[in-house]
């Protein structure tokens, strides 16, 4: 039944046929690899880089757990983030268009990075979190503040990193989820070493009817369907003990029908976006440092119903980075895109832009203080970008057996450039729009004791030259730098972890209070002056709890969101209401050998909560996910 | 609401009422008993008074009706929602009333509420699978005639299907479907005849004139580009506001003799017009707007006037535009930039401001009532 649907669906299209068959092929290899393998043990590779939060010291970076990334692991990465932070995403619906806010800011003030490679849309500036199935990553972190001068465009509200990787310890696994409104996940993953070369492959597949009833309605939810399928690959080659190839690839492919607006009538709205993210490189690491060189490749294409847009880019980079013997760190880096915009709405002369970004880092750390200093300059075709400094410090205040108390601060500048919508759209683009800037300040407090972690920080931005679509006086609308808006706020945290005898309860809680002002705004929109922005609430809060006794976990998610104002004036009529949901698992599992099996059973929106996330755009009640997992382990010596 | 506030409004209401049509000792009266006894309270509190029908945000499900009750001065928002949400629904292009009932065309859902129209309490709603970008409604012999856009080209925005649907309101039933020029849109009964301008933003120059006898398509009138707005002069004459090619300034009025179905009078107006137009409550004087300009031209010119009326200085984006058809005063919506509740402005007859209030997001109809 299972794979009668999935080739139901595949027949659709002979290109994706295809790229199965190659997806397929290379898991197959893998299981043939894997006989074959035995006893040839490589010599473990040296190829170290310094970890991101060490040139981020101040602030924040968070690693996201990775067993309760496994609970979640047929969602997208929206769905999970916003129970893992006070993180709020504007979806447009179940399974639809999704765009982060974080610590105030819009969907566009996040930059999302995939091994290396910023993947925000250059088309529309932000990411579509319903496009990061969470089961592509193997590493998710998330920065929290300021950071364009480590990560470029778009680093105001926070940044997000993702790391598809190898993963050697799990030659074969296969996770196989049925849920309600007929929804499917499946995903097959093989990784092999041969010699000098390690792969890795998965491939996943997820579809959904999506045609859940509408909580608070007699109906159901309507042309709402998706289906998501995507490959990834990582592949390296050791050419010796401290210099390697790498390989990654990843295509991912939705097509969505788009759930319109609760009571629509005859919609037939489809979109289908198409990903191809290729970045190969080389490093090496000896006592002159650690190089890196890369080079890549990021082909988006969107086709709204048959309207297609497609942004292609080639990226290039470089990196070195070297140790003084004075537990001094630095870093210099140098990155390349090469854009080309690809569509009917940028005119027939396809806009090619250029932005070049070159930085550097410092990092050094005394008895009690770690600071880093990061500068960057980047160059964008046609426009002129600041230089954008980052000084962060932390400071351990207190240290001893029971105790750690950690002071952090940091400053930075920041920057976005136009997007190509903003800059090429043919009749309304303004190619000589100017880069949105923004000064952000962060304090924060971090406390350990025993098992618990208490945190607090507050923070503060302004965020200047904001990009908006303003009527001109002709009734067009066309991009301008008009709008100011400052962000303060603060958020605190919790995390606790327990035993008792063989039970192990784990837990976080946290809490964000955002106020994300408007001061300064285009003629036509004055109304929003002193008032919030709009799908940014001021209280979020979210709070995950992990138990385990001996094979069974139970995982509890809880996620708040207070009133988020939909109308620029903050009109009470237009509000959406604050809501809590809950999403609850249960699993056991068994290792025969060296094999794990596991099943769980997840309940989303426990409560049966109605709630939009965006105007209009229904979300599921209650729901209900079964899993079954099925991982053979290394073994280890 | 609660008890008392339903309570004082009636009796504003009441009073409102009075003070256009009987004296001012009577009126209390009437006032008083009316409070005091639930039986003689009008048939709603929204009898009488201008409906204000707001676009909402695209895609947002957030359209609503307004209402303003004349004279009272407290503006009353979303006093309709659908069955199934918090608004009225998504894109509120525009609403005609017809024995009792309101019909409100909502051109994102590609639906029809009918409410009481003055309790605006729900009565039912047409759905058909052919009921694609619906702009506005005309009831006549228990029919409903609405303009449809229908489906974008393949690929594009450019309409490829516009026309006419009647539709019997015992069953619901569509009777007809009856094909016009692209982009039909304001629809207007004069005479024996349902008259429909096809605007499609500029590309369309024709009024069809539709025979509700037969429902068939009777001529296709050449009027000059983007015909939109529609009224009746005091002489039983239908007039045609022509917006003009985009980005040009060969905006018309046309006069169309509803009987004989030819055109009587073109006259340039040298800017390109919105797509409003109104009459004075007399039907001697044509209202029209370019932008903040809002202009007056009597029926019996031949030439356009070469100075505004007056200027609009308070509005932002002019999307709406309306005339009150006892007291002659013009309405004005405000859209401002179309993601924050916009505004009304009501000026006297001569151009002088009278007052001001926030409506929904894009405000885009005036309907009096």
């Amino acid at each position: 039944m299972r794979l009668a649907n999935l080739g139901l669906h595949l027949s659709r299209s002979h290109d994706m046929h295809m790229r199965l068959g190659f997806a397929l092929m290379v898991i197959v290899a893998s299981f043939g690899a894997q006989a074959q393998r035995d006893s040839i043990l490589l010599k473990p590779v040296t190829v170290y880089g310094l970890p991101e939060e060490k040139y981020l010291a101040g602030s924040h970076v968070f690693q996201l757990d990775s067993t309760l990334q496994r609970q979640q692991i047929s969602g997208h990465l929206g769905e999970f983030l916003s129970f893992q932070f006070p993180i709020y995403f504007r979806n447009y619906g179940n399974g639809m268009l999704s765009g982060i806010s974080m610590r105030g800011t819009s969907p566009q003030h996040v930059a999302v990075r995939w091994n290396g490679i910023n993947i925000n849309s250059f088309s529309l500036g932000q990411a579509d979190f319903s496009l990061l199935p969470v089961v592509a990553f193997d590493d998710v972190k998330v920065h929290v503040g300021g950071g364009s001068a480590r990560f470029g465009s778009g680093a105001f509200g926070g940044s997000v990193l993702l790391t598809s990787a190898d993963d050697q310890d799990h030659p074969v696994s296969f996770i196989q989820e049925v849920g309600s409104f007929g929804r499917y996940f499946t995903s097959l993953r093989g990784a092999f070493q041969a010699g000098k070369l390690s792969s890795s492959s998965s491939f996943y597949h997820l579809q959904s009817k999506n045609n859940f009833p509408i909580p608070g309605s007699d109906e159901r939810q309507t042309h709402a369907s998706f289906v998501q399928q995507g490959f990834v690959q990582h592949l390296q080659y050791n050419l010796s003990a401290s210099r390697k190839l790498e390989l990654n690839y990843w295509l991912h492919d939705a097509d969505r029908d788009i759930q319109p607006t609760i009571g629509n009538e005859n919609n037939a709205d489809t979109q289908a976006d198409r990903s191809h993210r290729i970045s190969f490189s080389y490093a090496q690491n000896n006592k002159y440092g650690l190089l890196k060189a890369g080079a890549g490749i990021v082909d988006d294409k969107i086709i709204y119903n048959s309207m297609k847009s497609e942004i292609f880019r080639w990226i290039g980079s470089a990196s070195h980075q070297y140790t003084f013997a004075n537990r001094l760190n630095v870093s210099l880096n140098a990155e390349w895109n090469h854009i080309i915009g690809k569509m009917e709405a940028y005119g027939a002369e396809e806009p090619v832009e250029d932005r070049v970004d070159l930085s550097g880092s410092l990092q050094k750390s005394f008895q009690k203080v770690s600071v880093a200093f990061n500068l960057r300059q980047p160059f964008v075709s046609r426009l002129s970008a600041p230089i954008l400094p980052y000084l962060g410090v932390d400071v351990e205040l207190v240290e001893n057996a029971l105790h750690r108390l950690t002071f952090s601060a940091n400053g930075s500048k920041n920057f976005r450039a136009p997007t190509m919508n903003d800059r090429y759209w043919l009749d309304a683009g303004r190619k000589e729009l100017q880069p949105e800037t923004s000064y952000a300040a962060e304090v924060g407090l971090r406390w350990r004791y025993q098992t618990f972690l208490i945190t607090a920080s507050g923070f503060g931005q302004h965020i200047d030259e904001w990009i908006q679509w303003v009527p001109e006086p002709s009734g067009i609308y066309r991009p301008e730098n008009v709008k100011q808006v400052s962000i303060n706020g603060f958020e605190t945290g919790m995390e606790a972890f327990f035993t008792f005898g063989e039970y192990a309860l784990r837990g976080k809680v946290d809490y964000q209070f955002t106020r994300s002002i408007t001061k300064q705004a285009h003629t036509a929109d004055q109304t929003a002056i002193g008032k919030q922005l709009t799908y940014t609430p001021v209280h979020a809060a979210s709070a995950t709890i992990g138990s385990t006794f001996r094979t069974w976990s139970s995982s509890f998610f809880l996620q708040y969101t207070g009133t988020r104002f939909t109308e620029a004036s903050n009109s009470p009529v237009y509000a959406l209401d604050p809501f809590a949901i809950v999403d609850f698992s249960i699993g056991k599992s068994w290792t025969p050998k060296q094999h794990s099996i596991e099943f769980q059973l997840l309940v989303k929106n426990v409560l049966n909560t109605k709630y939009q996330l965006y105007s209009g755009r229904a979300m599921p009640g209650r729901n209900y996910n079964v899993k079954v997992l099925y991982q053979l382990n290394r073994k280890h010596k | 609401m609660n008890f008392l506030n339903v309570l004082m409004y009636s009796c504003m209401h009441n009073l409102h009422i009075c003070s256009r049509h009987l004296s001012y000792v009577f009126c209390i009266s009437i006032l008083l008993y009316g409070c005091a006894h639930e039986d003689a309270t009008p048939k709603g509190r929204y009898e009488s008074g201008a409906v204000i029908v707001n676009e909402g945000g695209f895609g947002s499900s957030n359209g609503t009706l307004s209402f303003y009750p004349l004279n009272a001065g407290v503006v009353e928002q979303n006093i309709f929602r659908n069955g199934q949400g918090d608004f009225a629904g998504d894109v509120v292009q525009s609403i005609a009333f017809h024995g009792g009932k309101g019909y409100i065309v909502i051109n994102g859902d590609n639906k029809v509420e009918i409410v009481d129209s003055n309790t605006f309490e729900s009565i039912g709603t047409i759905t058909n699978e052919v009921l694609d970008k619906p702009r506005y409604i005309e009831v006549i012999n228990n029919n409903a005639y609405i303009s449809v856009w229908g489906p974008y080209e393949n690929g594009g925005f450019s309409l490829v299907d516009s026309y006419v649907l009647v539709i019997d309101l015992m069953t619901n039933e569509v009777i007809k479907k009856i094909e016009t020029d692209e982009g039909t849109e304001q629809l207007l009964r004069a005479g024996n005849y349902l008259f429909a301008s096809n605007y499609n933003y500029g590309a369309s120059t024709t009024v069809a004139v539709i025979d509700p006898a037969d429902n068939t398509l009777v001529d296709q009138l050449e009027v000059g580009s983007g015909p939109a707005g529609l009224v009746i002069d005091a002489n039983g004459k239908v007039w045609v506001l022509c917006t003009g090619d985009f980005g040009s300034s060969n905006g018309m009025l046309v006069r169309i003799n509803p009987s004989m179905l030819t055109v009587e009078e073109s006259i340039p107006l040298h800017i390109n017009p919105d797509v409003d137009l109104a009459i004075t409550p007399d039907g001697s004087s044509l209202v029209y707007t370019g932008g903040i300009n809002v202009y007056s031209m009597p029926i019996s010119s031949t030439v356009a006037p070469d100075s505004p009326l007056f200027i609009a200085s308070d509005v932002v984006s002019n999307y709406a535009l309306g005339v009150d058809p006892t007291t002659g005063d013009i309405w004005i919506g405000d859209a401002l930039n179309f993601v924050s509740a916009g505004k009304v402005f009501v000026y006297d007859a001569m151009g002088n401001a009278k007052t001001s209030f926030v409506a929904g997001i894009g405000p885009t109809q005036f309907m009096f009532k």
